[in-house]
């Protein structure tokens, strides 16, 4: 019996908590929207420039270690440039703020 | 207290259920109270599986036999640190153990991608929940450790195989790691089932990936060491299939941790990287149901016992769940780039992943090719080890010379100049090691001689890019050696934390060969005065010796040493008899040498007469295994450890969208 009473007060506390949030008065934030065409774009876009970053960051590192020589570096450095600058350069015209969150 | 037990597990499966119908409303009804409601039936569900812990615990510390589990696996004799293993030493309790990581890593998962994840959270947490009903499910319906019956004066005792210190650590190791493997494939199955396919699963699960892969290796490295210390056969690996349970899984995780840079850096290899993910939990739940089912004892164990067909269907569902999702999203798995040439970094990555998988699925037939022989003709045929050892070779040594070849090539492209100059001083001594070893008379096979030659070349070629590295940064920024090098690695975590894993496995292939090929071992009967000559050693038999533990009888073998006329010390291999549990357990005796070599006496037996039977082996390098097991986990936790930087990074990419799912 005691038991059966410890099992009810347990299933009383949880079955509170987990219904909290539906029976709680309803608030403006509670829709939850799934992101937009825009926000999507935004996110690729930041996605593409933090690869490109990171492509730069990487050939640097190729180039001071020998493992690729300078014409190579030159061609891969002028690609990755381009397509972070164009990731930037949307993203700017978004009005986002794109200061250097690139890989240190 | 049994029925509060049962009756929380019975809650949490419930729970579980909820939560997964809760979090699939929240995203199809566009609702984040349900999203919330679904988060607070995870944390309901860890505290009931903490209470059912809790519960589960107390019954064995007090000794109430009146849980069936409790009964059949202590005893009153039984020491205080084994009646904490005896948590999962039955079906029951390692089930519970598994469900009470489940939650903790649930909870954990959602914390720490909560930022990353946004709309995909909700199924993030559908795919947890179900997972977790269904493990709730064995411990509600066929393996409940709440069982009860009137209870007996006193239990039957631990498995004497458990009685052991490495099985303190050595299951809750794979446990982590098989439950972490649940993480990365979650977050994989929510990306496919929001057709939200961009890098952001990818960036949620790389730490879980690592982080489980990890508690693979070490969960079998301390296994390992327990079947060298405690079996008493004179190995450390015996490709026994609950061994190779563990291993699958860790193959095809390994090959996703390359893959994956791959994903992150080019786009490729989209559809590969979920089949690997999707690959490695299927595998967990394989080997748990090999180890679980009673199927590995004979087919018709497996039949007789229902927890099988659970496993049976979870499997299907998995399997067939993941596959039926990418084929569905295929469209948007498409890869961005193409690999530019097959001299390049990602090329190597992709050939590592090929031998990967193929060692993989190599275990894999070995596991299962007994098992369809007696199905189909009902005598079992095995799969000994030269199997598995011709794949290892065959597949092996091409894997340790790419992870030489790896480093030393860049991404995208390498040009002829570059690849002379990179690979000359580890190929040059690469070849020297291997000429070295056949004119000092190391080469005991072709394999050794060509494992010892890419060792070599592979350890240079990893030295040479910490060198390459630090000479590098320290031209650039001007630091002193030491500086340079901390920047390096401390600015580079993970590609240096993964080489100094790379080292790890180096040293551990070259303690597992130099162990095992270069041995030597003797064996034989000897009355008290008589002596074993086994190497350099003479082991000299003085009799034998009876102690009693607190549930054991021990009869122990005195065994004076002496190497070259000089002293060694004593060593005792022993046999315990437990009176409880009724078997004999093997103690064998370990002396480690300077060099890392082992001289190891198992006692095979005591005749009536006072002689013993004795098997002694001299194993040369063998700490290295161990040592390995040291650097392995240093390269782990500084590719794990978190990086400011790079949190940062991921916090600006995915927080300025504000995107929803965030509480």
């Amino acid at each position: 019996m005691f038991s059966a009473i410890i099992l009810g007060l347990i299933a009383l506390v949880v079955i509170l908590a987990v219904a909290w949030p539906l029976v709680r008065p309803a608030r403006d934030e509670d829709r939850l929207d799934p992101l937009s065409a825009n926000q999507r774009r935004r996110l690729a876009l930041r996605e593409e420039r933090d690869l490109a970053l990171s492509a730069l960051n990487e050939i640097e590192l190729d180039l001071a270690t020998h493992h690729i020589g300078e014409d190579d570096y030159a061609e891969l450095v002028a690609d990755y440039r381009a397509r972070a600058a164009a990731a930037i350069s949307a993203l700017d015209a978004e009005g986002e703020s794109t200061v250097a969150n690139g890989p240190a | 207290m049994a029925l509060i037990g049962q009756g929380s597990l019975i809650l949490a499966f419930l729970l579980a259920l909820y939560a997964a119908g809760a979090s699939v409303y929240a995203a199809t009804g566009h609702d984040r109270r349900f999203l919330a409601s679904a988060r607070h039936a995870l944390w309901g569900i860890f505290a009931l599986v903490m209470v059912a812990d809790a519960i589960f615990l107390y019954a064995i510390f007090t000794h109430d036999f009146s849980f069936t589990v409790v009964a059949d696996n202590t005893s009153r004799s039984l020491p205080l640190v084994y009646l904490f293993t005896a948590w999962w030493g039955s079906q029951a309790g390692s089930l519970l153990l598994w469900v009470t990581i489940l939650s903790v890593f649930s909870l954990l998962a959602l914390r720490s991608t909560q930022r990353v994840l946004g709309e995909l959270q909700p199924w993030l947490i559908m795919v947890l929940a179900l997972i977790g009903a269904f493990f709730l499910l064995l411990l509600v319906v066929p393996a409940s450790p709440f069982v009860t019956q009137i209870a007996p004066a006193d239990g039957r005792g631990l498995n004497t195989a458990l009685q052991n210190p490495y099985m303190a650590i050595h299951p809750p190791a794979l446990y982590l790691g098989f439950v972490g493997l649940t993480i990365p494939f979650a977050l994989a199955m929510a990306a496919l089932l929001t057709g939200r396919v961009d890098a952001r699963w990818v960036v949620a699960s790389r730490r879980w990936t690592l982080a489980a892969w990890g508690f693979l290796a070490i969960g079998m490295l301390l296994g390992s060491k327990w079947a060298y210390a405690e079996i008493g056969w004179g190995g450390f690996w015996a490709w026994d299939p609950v061994e190779n349970a563990a291993l699958m899984p860790w193959l095809v995780a390994t090959a996703f941790l390359h893959s994956v840079m791959v994903q992150e850096r080019k786009g490729m290899l989209k559809v590969w990287n979920i089949a690997l993910v999707s690959g490695a939990f299927a595998l967990v739940i394989f080997g748990t149901f090999l180890t679980r089912s009673g199927i590995l004892s004979s087919i018709h164990a497996f039949v007789a016992s229902n927890i099988g067909w659970y496993f049976v269907v979870a499997l299907v569902a998995i399997v067939g769940g993941a596959f039926a999702l990418t084929i569905w999203r295929l469209p948007l798995l498409r890869a961005d780039q193409r690999i530019e040439s097959l001299v390049s970094r990602e090329a190597t990555f992709l050939f590592n992943n090929l031998l990967l998988v193929g060692i993989a699925f190599a275990v894999f037939w070995g596991v299962v090719f007994p098992l369809l022989t007696e199905a189909i003709g009902s005598v079992r045929q095995t799969v000994s080890t030269p199997f598995y050892e011709f794949f290892v070779i065959v597949f092996g040594i091409p894997l340790l010379l790419l992870m030489g070849v790896g480093p030393l090539i860049a991404w995208r492209r390498a040009s002829l100049k570059q690849l002379r100059n990179s690979f000359l001083w580890p190929l040059t001594l690469g070849i020297a090691t291997g000429v070295a070893m056949s004119a000092f008379g190391l080469a005991s096979s072709w394999p050794s001689v060509a494992a010892g030659s890419v060792c070599a070349f592979t350890t240079v070629a990893i030295i040479s890019e910490f060198v390459r590295g630090t000479a590098a940064r320290r031209r650039i920024a001007g630091e002193n050696w030491l500086i340079s090098f901390f920047h390096l690695v401390d600015r580079n975590r993970r590609r240096y934390g993964g080489y100094v894993v790379h080292l790890g496995v180096i040293v551990f292939v070259i303690g597992a060969i130099g162990s095992s090929a270069y041995e030597t071992q003797a064996a034989g009967l000897l009355q008290p005065g008589q002596s074993l000559q086994v190497g350099s050693n003479t082991l000299t038999f003085r009799g034998v010796e009876k102690t009693r533990g607190p549930n054991y009888l021990e009869r122990a073998a005195v065994i004076e040493v002496t190497s070259d006329g000089s002293s060694i010390g004593t060593l005792r291999p022993a046999k315990r008899e437990y009176i409880r549990e009724q078997t004999t357990s093997n103690e064998v005796a370990l002396n480690t040498t300077l060099t890392g070599g082992d001289l190891m006496i198992i006692l095979d037996g005591i005749r009536g007469d006072g002689a013993v039977q004795i098997k002694a082996f001299y194993k040369p390098v063998v700490s290295l295994l161990w040592i390995a097991g040291f650097i392995f986990a240093a390269g782990l936790l500084l590719c794990v450890w978190p990086d400011k930087r790079e949190a940062r990074r991921i916090r600006r990419r995915y927080t300025e969208e504000s995107l929803p799912g965030e509480s």
